[in-house]
């Protein structure tokens, strides 16, 4: 409160344009300006809005079917778009043809560019059937060569599989699927943590129990027994999104705590008083004046939460506990590259996994920028 | 960190990596750019199997020269000295096994470390094994059987004067020590393996002769039996001096000898210190094998050199070469614990059998140098190497019906490109084959392999439209006669990576026919299987291959319907009339008469034209009802044998019909530096 009675104060006092527009400013106003000065929170911003595009995008922007086997090419390493060549630069970027052949002795398949054959690249060409948003049927994809010749720009799979193309899909699965457990964690948990502060008595004590209840429950074997438990036929998606909602439904406890905390310590503050005293209902209160107040602490959970769920994802997908194929995560991709081989022969296996840190820093680094707009106790 | 660091810091990260994705693929030596035709990875030199002599009568017969004086290792030899042994002449039988050494006669001494998940492979010797082609049974523990002229009475003669491994004598007596008081014993057999109709009758016509009198012919018995883990020890003989003491029959106070050891009652008592199919689990259980148990814990076995072993080399010297073998506990499915091992030097042999996926071999082909080991590769004799299975008794309604119309399996095994599977899951090493004998069975025909073995998706839609299963309207996926689209759940035999990758395969394959499929590649349960659960099931472990497995009789239906088994098996075996069995499910007639003709064929001598005219029939009729549709075969299983490791041979076959890495014989293998 003391920035708001100090903004009030300036108000009154003669002051510069620019000034006066940040004291009229809201509190969303000033969160704006403060995140648009956190450039690392920008940075991560801009990331995450990339990659969420990308992965709305992905049937556009992929070449090739995900699910697609090349039964040439398995094991492809990434191929370079290049523009320059013998005879010097061209405009469109082409890439060189593929040879493979399988070593006579120790049986691996050995790709060389060849340079003899140089494809130019195409752009908006046609290829697999998509829908656009799961409507319009659509065939156009960004890029692609002719004849059907091979584009790998992040190689391929164990199966021939366009790992390019799969990444994307990939984006599509993990960056997503956590969302909807997410968002139903931070609802139960500000209501319930939220009612239990707010009105305290028989309520909080229920709640409080029910919490600690909650918690006892070891969340690993849980999702163990659940992913056997639930339906063989299930689409593996189906199977996985059943498991985030169920264990979001278990996995508000911390968030409900917090919540109750801060109001414990909130509603005996003056202004709560001077609100009830006008008449205010408790879910104004709650909504308008109380959560407010510790809103920065609500956004770091959130975008913590998320980049858990994209974590948790991955790592239960590599140990083949979330999802399994033919559906496609980052999670499923890096299983792929579970041995020696993927290692010392196909390090291109492993890409997901810098995706998957690119994605987590840079919801970290917004979650930071958030965090330090939403705090009313800094200086703009 | 500032915003421009961060993006400067990712760029190079990525660039970095790219750099190290182009560099991973080494430059091409020219001479080998161009590939002719198959690889050939099992090398020029001819595959044979260690051969051994009988007895050294035979030996001498066969190589003209009479065996030298027996030999000892050093160290028995320093016992024998201090009086604490026989000498060696006095600890082999009259007769011993000859081995031929597959190199070179080797040297004593030494350590080889290994990893103990499939450790009895190098310990295990049983009276009888055979050779890798699975047509011939060789003497091993044994010194021969003889059938009597009406195949009613079978006599197995043992070698006189063999000891077990603390210097009792091996005789009869341990025979049907196991045979009278553990398969005819209630309390430790309730439910014994033979009806009293079949009870076969052993006499011990003396100490180291056993007569089998059986109730009517059973030329099968020995081919069956013939199995290297068949007649062995815990199943078919046991040391009577050494496990009297826990038996009722021997002792009155075996409950209170029992109680005293920890256990509830005499019976489980007995069932620990026998260890059937856990010897290699129980340290100082006497022994025939090369080597005896001496530690077994947590972290490693541990199991030194039998001094009464009945077998010497060539040279007259008594084997084994090794003093001693440390097994290493890592968990089973630690495949690249285990590869690593193999890799900073600590383990000698890694066996291939059921733990490397040939997907693994260009890495280990690649590290080889690095490893200090070598590839030794044998063509597995599996029927085939990767098999999709229907269940017959599918418990879905509608889906019975479809499965059993045969113009669906049909189109499913059409709809199969093996050439894709064999190039992308086996390197292109196998061939594409149905799930039948293998072309060295004597009464194998060439259709059988190649039955529908095409890749032709306009005759599998041909077919599945005859079926009566149409399209959807938007032509994805089929229909199901209840509208529903044709979606079946495909299952995993071992939850291998291999089976997952055929899995997705296959999920495409099928998808341009209309079956849609929803895969399960955590291993099945063997619930699923044995109550007919399953839908679709594939397996990278197909059924008995060799002449031997089919001359020991073959179950009515393979690895699947065993309702339909347990029905068969009650109809025939306890010859209940068909209205009045209840378990199981009544069987169609085709398969009934397949039944028949299976026992026929138990009771002719195998070979014999009558015998082959039957098996003929049973496999025209088998390998054209496609409940097993097979991929391809003669897939290689491979080995890593350390530097150190001689005598390792070359088999031409290899696989669990012979008794896996048994046929390796390591009782001959010798380390060419041994360590302290």
């Amino acid at each position: 409160m003391s920035l708001r009675r100090s903004i009030w104060r300036r108000r009154r006092s003669v002051a510069s344009c620019d000034e006066d527009r940040l004291a009229i400013a809201t509190h969303w106003q000033l969160m704006g300006r403060k995140l648009r000065k956190h450039r690392l929170a920008m940075a991560g911003g801009y990331t995450l809005l990339a990659f969420y595009a990308i992965a709305l995008a992905a049937d556009f922007l992929a070449p090739y079917d995900p699910h697609d086997t090349h039964r040439d090419f398995p094991y492809a390493p990434p191929q370079a778009v290049r523009f320059v060549a013998d005879d010097g630069f061209h405009l469109r970027p082409f890439v060189y043809g593929l040879t493979a052949y399988r070593h006579p002795e120790t049986l691996r398949r050995i790709y060389t560019p060849d340079t003899r054959v140089r494809r130019p690249v195409r752009f908006f060409v046609r290829g697999h059937e998509y829908r656009v948003l799961g409507l319009a049927p659509c065939n156009v994809h960004l890029f692609g060569v002719d004849d059907g010749a091979p584009i790998f720009l992040l190689g391929t799979d164990k199966l021939g599989r366009d790992l390019f193309s799969r990444n994307l899909y990939a984006a599509r699965v993990s960056l997503t699927i956590g969302l909807v457990g997410v968002a139903i964690s931070f609802v139960l948990g500000c209501v319930l943590g939220g009612v239990s502060g707010y009105f305290g008595g028989v309520a909080d004590t229920l709640i409080q129990r029910l919490i600690e209840f909650l918690m006892c429950i070891p969340t690993l074997p849980l999702w163990m027994g659940l992913s056997a438990a639930l339906p063989k036929k299930w689409s593996p998606l189906g199977v996985y999104f059943g498991l985030t909602v169920i264990l979001s439904v278990v996995g508000w406890c911390s968030l409900a705590r917090v919540v109750r905390g801060k109001l414990l310590s909130l509603r005996e503050e003056d202004f709560v008083i001077a609100a009830r005293i006008s008449g205010a209902s408790s879910a104004r209160i709650i909504g308008r004046h109380l959560i407010p107040s510790f809103l920065s602490y609500l956004i770091v959970s959130v975008t913590l939460a998320i980049p858990g769920m994209i974590l948790g994802e991955t790592a239960l997908s590599f140990l083949g506990l979330g999802i399994r194929p033919p559906a496609i995560s980052w999670g499923v991709l890096l299983n792929d590259s579970q041995s020696l081989r993927a290692i010392a022969q196909c390090p291109w296996l492993l890409l997901p996994g810098a995706f998957v840190v690119i994605v987590v820093l840079a919801f970290s680094f917004l979650g930071d920028g958030l965090r330090d707009a939403a705090d009313s106790q800094s200086v703009v | 960190m500032t915003a421009r660091r961060f993006v400067g810091a990712a760029l190079l990260g990525a660039v970095a990596l790219g750099i190290l994705c182009r560099n991973a693929a080494p430059p091409v030596p020219p001479s080998l750019a161009v590939s002719t035709g198959k690889p050939d990875i099992y090398g020029s030199a001819p595959a044979a199997d260690v051969q051994v002599y009988t007895t050294p009568a035979a030996f001498t017969h066969a190589s003209g020269a009479p065996l030298p004086p027996y030999g000892e290792a050093p160290e028995l030899a320093d016992r024998v000295a201090r009086g604490e042994l026989p000498p060696v002449a006095a600890r082999l039988p009259e007769a011993p096994l000859v081995v031929r050494p597959y190199e070179s006669v080797g040297r004593y001494g030494g350590t080889l470390r290994v990893d103990a998940y499939q450790w009895r492979g190098y310990l295990h010797h049983g009276l009888f094994r055979r050779n890798s082609e699975g047509d011939e049974i060789i003497p091993d523990l044994s010194e021969g059987y003889a059938y009597s002229a009406d195949y009613r009475s079978l006599t197995i003669h043992l070698r006189r004067g063999m000891r077990w491994s603390d210097g009792a004598p091996f005789t009869v007596e341990d025979i049907l020590f196991v045979w009278e008081d553990e398969i005819w014993n209630p309390a430790l057999t309730p439910v014994p393996p033979y009806s009293d109709k079949d009870r076969p009758q052993y006499v011990a016509v003396d100490d180291y002769t056993l007569r089998i009198d059986f109730s009517r012919p059973r030329p099968d018995w020995m081919a069956a039996m013939s199995h290297p883990f068949s007649l062995s020890q815990g199943v078919f003989f046991n040391p009577k001096h050494h496990l009297k003491r826990w038996h009722a029959a021997y002792n009155p106070d075996a409950d209170e000898l029992a109680r005293s050891e920890g256990f509830g009652d005499w019976t489980q008592a007995y069932t620990f210190h026998a260890a059937k199919l856990k010897l290699e689990e129980r340290p100082g259980l006497p022994t025939l094998n090369p080597w005896v148990v001496t530690a077994f814990n947590s972290s490693y076995g541990m199991a030194e050199r039998n001094p009464y072993f009945s077998q010497v080399d060539t040279h007259g010297n008594q084997l084994p070469y090794i003093d001693r073998i440390l097994a290493l506990r890592t968990k089973a499915d630690q495949t690249q614990a285990k590869i690593m091992q193999m890799l900073g030097g600590e383990l000698d042999h890694l066996p291939g059998f059921s733990e490397l996926s040939v997907d693994e071999y260009p890495f280990l082909k690649e590290s080889e140098a690095i490893g200090g080991y070598r590839i030794v590769a044998f063509p597995s004799s599996m029927m085939s190497a990767m098999t999709l299975s229907l269940n017959p008794l599918v418990p879905d309604p509608v889906l019975r019906p479809i499965f059993n119309d045969i113009r669906f399996r049909q189109a499913l095994s059409l709809a199969i490109d093996r050439d894709a599977i064999n190039e992308m899951v086996y390197l292109g090493l196998g061939e594409p084959r149905q799930e039948t004998p293998l072309p060295l069975v004597s009464f194998s025909r060439p259709e059988w392999g190649s039955y529908l073995t095409e890749y032709d998706p306009d005759r599998a839609n041909a077919l599945l439209d005859d079926a009566g299963l149409a399209w959807d309207r938007r032509r994805r996926v089929r229909l199901r006669p209840d509208g529903r689209p044709l979606d079946l759940l495909i299952e995993s035999g071992h939850g291998s990576q291999i089976e997952a990758y055929v899995q997705e395969l296959l999920a495409g394959q099928f998808s341009r026919v209309g079956v849609k499929l929803t895969m399960e590649s955590e291993k099945m349960s063997h619930h699923r299987l044995q109550e007919d659960l399953f839908e679709l099931l594939v397996c990278d472990n197909g059924g008995p291959a060799m002449e031997l497995c089919f001359a020991g009789g073959e179950p009515y239906f393979l690895n699947q319907g065993y309702g339909w088994n347990r029905w068969l098996t009650q109809w025939i075996e306890a010859g209940e009339p068909p209205e009045r069995i209840q378990v199981g499910v009544e069987p169609p007639e085709e398969w009934k008469r397949l039944a028949l003709w299976i026992d026929e064929a138990r009771t002719l001598p195998a070979g014999s034209p009558e015998w082959v005219d039957l098996k003929q029939r049973i496999w025209d009729f088998r390998s054209q009802s496609l409940w097993h549709i097979g991929t391809v075969y003669r897939v290689p299983i491979f080995d890593l044998v350390g530097a150190r490791v001689r005598n390792f041979p070359k088999l031409p076959w290899y696989g669990w019909s012979t008794g896996a890495h048994v046929m390796t014989h390591p009782e001959q293998w010798y380390l060419e530096t041994p360590r302290p």
